[in-house]
């Protein structure tokens, strides 16, 4: 065995505080060491092409590495070894940057602790073995949870990629929280214009099945090959026969909130979600309707012409296999009834900001005109309250949600252009306008159209006579704020929805405090997941506004793509090996795995029916918890083998 | 019958003992008697809210440790000390889940108190009145004992800082509480519902920054008095005394101020389960409730009869 030791100055980084030829003299003494040498960048170049040469040279079968986190510059080197017809994994790099030069200031002891890792990983480098690189198949088909506009964006692009996608949605229709939007910040343009081509376009791709009032139940399998099955609830209505006439809505009996206008109008329950639903179909809500079961009424039915209404029928079970998953849960606004202060959703006139969206949209239940909920009187007064349940981390959500400011600042400004001799009042704590021409908007707002701002947060919000008594403070004043509003609008935070949360734990997918989604890294991997092959796109990771939750579900279908587009993958040897002698099946390593890799299967062997663990290397990740909670030693982490890290725990303890 | 073990603290036996005289006598009319408890002594009120004296939690624990004993020697009594002042439910109910958490706090306190032959093993509960009528009593039974419904009286509650707050010592929900609403509503009186339910009345600032109180309570009383209040109602000697005592100030120092009496609510309750009227010590009052009563014709009639 031969091992060839590189130690690295990175300029000053390391040399400064590490004395690298005191270093390297001491590693020549280390067993198996046939060369060692300092270099200023080892990952440069030359400094590849150094260690080229000494394996040439001198046969050298085992590389180590002391340089900067195996994180950056681990797959550098890796393709040195397989350039020279090496095995990737018989290279070791010790960090000798970020875990000693970086943290230490005293060069003397730096160098001792470098050098007792380096011998730890001179060490353990001789027990290393050749592993190998499996490679599995992929299913060049998507599956897209969620149908809002990041959903929707994903799917597009997956489609127009040429890749079969599935694209499923909770409710009846897609669009999602955008379709309930008036217009849009900073452009003013209507939210539903520039959503609908979208929904038509996702209606009539030819590579994107659509499955509405759909919930995705199950999800076995690993990146490239997932197995998926879909809940399709009944609409009871036979999409193919309905012809959207509309008969079916005046005839039926029952009245109920409508989910699309945010309960400020009713609805039947036979309906059809808003006219631009894609899909385009009526459905009927059971837990209303009075003909599903028992069948009490079947008046719409009965004036059905083409015979549409089925109320027999019953929920199915979808099955896909599919390459790689996006997640596009969403967002839901933070519930006012959480807000005691403010009301508890009590106060008629007190409404959230999506409730305004409704009420100042042309297709809402006033037809446009500004109108308060109690009377329907259009209100002279407005107070709009920001961070109402965001930035408080001790009652309600302790973030900021980002986009309120803006929305805030929008309904507002939309106030003013209805309602010319109207007051619009904005108490805010800071406004947050960091986007393209967001700042501008903020001041078209305060400057043109004379929107008031006061900094300071509502304290109290009481219902007075048919007014509301809205007690503040103005912080720059320092003087409390009591007025009189005719109409209170929160700007609701954003939460994960619920949605989020199932599937979420449905994947095993890791959120961050405040529920959301956990990227698998916050700056450079925004859009993957923890788990291979799952990405995740807009609000289900955080508060995101629409251009960047568009870009946002565009990213992560690219790295979707990344995966769909090849014919296998390969998988890192480093995965965990089970010994099926020492392995007595208790299961505490598939608790312990936090990829849900290991199965207890039954095996026949010396004539008996044996429990053994069964580690699927597509999806083991080489964390090695299953190997640390294994009480028998049965399991052995390729790469990080028992031997090993006693081997590297022993060279630290020597003196 | 029910017996609670009771705590007066300082203010139920000086100037507030009207509010006393009357819990008890319709703590008795509802069979959830209120049993003063021996030897009791200050419930250490502000003190204890610093969090890093222990000293200030012996007062507390003593109190409760007495209690304790007390409830050995009543009537069915759950282990429960009841107060009538806001302030001091407060503070023992405070101390009491404090200690209920830190053995520690409990252990240091419990040495100090040896010499009283005191020791406290956390298992009492420290409950307001308006809990026990509440939770307990039931407005039901409250009604069914009102022989004198209070007709014609506009009550508007008023809750102060200290039975909604902190969140350990809360009787009921901070932000829409009820309690006194349905007692008011229970008692046959008239419902004012009033914005200013919980500003401040001042609090202890009436001892050297009296125009903050004035400041205070003009607003509180103002806000009532449009909605069509003609009393108040609260659960705290403290605010009680602050609103009635500014009022009469305010009526001198002002033109056209008209003060509205305050009541405390075992007041009304006595009043309406037709108690004798003396026992209100209404001569205590800075604005004497008497003549509105009278003019409503809830007190004085059964003597014309």
């Amino acid at each position: 065995m031969k091992i060839g030791v590189y130690v690295c100055e990175c300029g000053t980084n390391i040399a400064s505080t590490v004395d690298v030829e005191d270093l390297v003299e001491q590693a020549k003494e280390f067993p198996n060491v046939e060369v060692s040498r300092v270099y200023k960048y080892v990952c440069s170049d030359p400094g590849q092409v150094l260690i080229k040469q000494d394996i040439e040279e001198k046969q050298l079968d085992r590389i180590v590495v002391a340089a900067c986190s195996p994180r950056m510059h681990e797959p550098t080197f890796r393709a040195v070894l397989e350039d020279m017809g090496l095995n990737p994994y018989v290279l070791e790099i010790v960090n000798i940057r970020e875990q000693v030069s970086w943290v230490h200031n005293d060069k003397a002891k730096g160098t001792v602790k470098a050098a007792s890792l380096l011998k730890g990983a001179v060490l353990r480098a001789s027990l290393m073995h050749p592993l190998e690189r499996k490679k599995v198949g992929v299913t060049p088909n998507a599956l897209v949870i969620g149908g809002g506009i990041a959903g929707i964006q994903a799917s597009l692009d997956l489609a127009d990629m040429g890749f079969d996608t599935t694209l499923v949605e909770k409710t009846a229709t897609i669009g999602g929280k955008m379709s309930q939007l008036d217009k849009t910040f900073p452009t003013l343009d209507c939210s539903q214009c520039i959503l609908s081509p979208k929904m038509v376009d996702v209606n009539r791709h030819p590579n994107i099945d659509l499955l509405a009032l759909s919930e995705v139940v199950e999800v076995d399998g690993y990146v490239g090959n997932f197995k998926v099955k879909i809940k399709k609830n009944p609409t009871y209505v036979l999409a193919d026969k309905c012809t959207l006439c509309d008969d079916c809505v005046p005839v039926c009996p029952v009245i109920e909130h409508d989910e699309y206008n945010q309960g400020l109008s009713p609805r039947r329950a036979i309906y059809i979600p808003y006219p631009q639903a894609v899909p385009a179909s009526y459905l009927i809500d059971p837990n209303s309707c009075l003909g599903i079961d028992p069948l009490i009424c079947s008046k719409c039915k009965d004036v059905c012409g083409p015979e549409a209404i089925d109320f027999d029928m019953k929920p199915e079970i979808i099955e896909k296999e599919v390459g790689a998953i996006i997640v596009a849960t969403g967002y839901e606004p933070y519930p006012i009834e959480n807000i005691g202060e403010y009301g508890y959703g009590t106060i008629p006139d007190v409404i959230s900001g999506m409730d305004f969206e409704r009420i100042v949209s042309a297709s809402g239940p006033t037809d446009g005109t500004i109108r308060r909920p109690s009377d329907g009187k259009v209100p002279k007064t407005v107070v709009f309250v920001h961070c109402a349940g965001s930035r408080d981390p001790s009652k309600h959500l302790p973030y900021c949600s980002k986009v309120c400011c803006m929305y805030a600042t929008k309904h507002a400004l939309q106030y003013k252009h209805l309602v010319h001799d109207g007051t619009a009042i904005n108490f805010f704590i800071d406004v947050r306008t960091a986007g393209k021409d967001y700042e501008e908007f903020y001041q078209r707002a305060a400057e043109e159209d004379q929107v008031i701002y006061i900094r300071g947060k509502v304290s109290e919000v009481f219902q007075d006579g048919d007014r509301i008594l809205v007690k503040g403070a103005d912080t720059l004043t320092g003087e409390t704020v009591e007025l009189h509003a005719d109409l209170v609008v929160l700007a609701t935070g954003l939460m994960p929805s619920a949605g989020t949360k199932e599937i979420a734990s449905l994947l095993n997918l890791s959120v961050g405090m405040n529920g959301f989604i956990r990227e698998a890294h916050p700056k450079l991997k925004p859009v993957d997941t923890a788990i291979a092959g799952v990405f995740v796109a807009g609000t289900a990771t955080g508060p995101k506004d629409i251009p960047e939750t568009v870009s946002n579900a565009s990213g992560a279908a690219s790295r979707a793509a990344g995966i769909l587009s090849q014919d296998e993958l390969e998988i890192e040897g480093t995965v965990a090996q089970v010994d099926e002698d020492l392995c007595r099946g208790c299961g505490l390593c598939a608790e312990a795995c936090p990829y849900s890799a290991i199965e207890i299967k039954a095996i026949n062997k010396y004539g008996h029916a044996l429990r053994v663990a069964f580690v699927n290397e597509a999806m083991c990740k080489g964390c090695g918890s299953c190997a640390a909670a294994c009480l028998n030693g049965a399991i052995n982490q390729l790469g990080y083998t028992d031997s090993q890290i006693l081997a590297l725990i022993g060279a630290l303890g020597e003196e | 019958m029910v017996q609670y073990s009771y705590f007066p603290g300082c203010n139920l036996k000086t100037n507030a003992k009207g509010f006393e005289e009357t819990a008890i006598a319709v703590s008795k009319k509802l069979e959830a008697e209120l049993v003063e408890m021996p030897s009791w002594n200050c419930c250490g009120t502000v003190h204890t809210l610093t969090s890093d004296n222990i000293m200030k939690r012996i007062a507390p624990i003593r109190v409760l440790s007495r209690s304790r004993k007390h409830v050995e020697t009543l009537k069915e009594s759950p282990n429960q000390v009841v107060t009538l002042c806001s302030m001091c439910n407060s503070t023992l109910k405070i101390v009491n889940n404090e200690v209920k958490k830190d053995q520690e706090i409990l252990d240091k306190i419990n040495y100090q108190l040896e010499e009283d032959e005191e020791t406290y093993e956390t298992d009492m509960e420290v409950k307001h009145f308006l809990e026990i009528l509440r939770d307990i009593v039931g407005y039901e039974k409250i009604s069914e004992e009102v022989v004198n419904p209070l007709k014609g009286l506009k009550v508007s509650p008023y809750y102060g800082c200290m039975l909604l707050h902190p969140e350990e010592a809360k009787i009921d929900d901070e932000e829409m509480p009820d309690v006194l609403e349905s007692l008011v509503e229970s008692l046959g009186a008239d419902l004012v519902m009033s914005p200013l339910f919980k500003f401040c009345c001042g609090s202890y600032h009436i001892v050297d920054q009296e125009y903050i109180v004035s400041s205070q309570v003009e607003k509180i009383v103002e806000a009532a008095k449009r909605r069509g209040a003609n009393a108040l109602v609260v659960a705290c000697p403290l605010c009680a005394y602050n609103i009635d005592q500014q009022q009469k100030a305010m009526a001198k120092n002002t033109v056209g101020k008209s003060p509205i009496p305050v009541f405390y609510f075992t007041q009304l309750m006595a009043i309406a389960m037709g108690e004798p009227v003396k026992i209100n010590h209404f001569q205590d009052h800075f604005i004497n409730p008497e003549p509105l009563l009278k003019e409503l014709g809830l007190i004085g009639r059964k003597k014309a009869k």
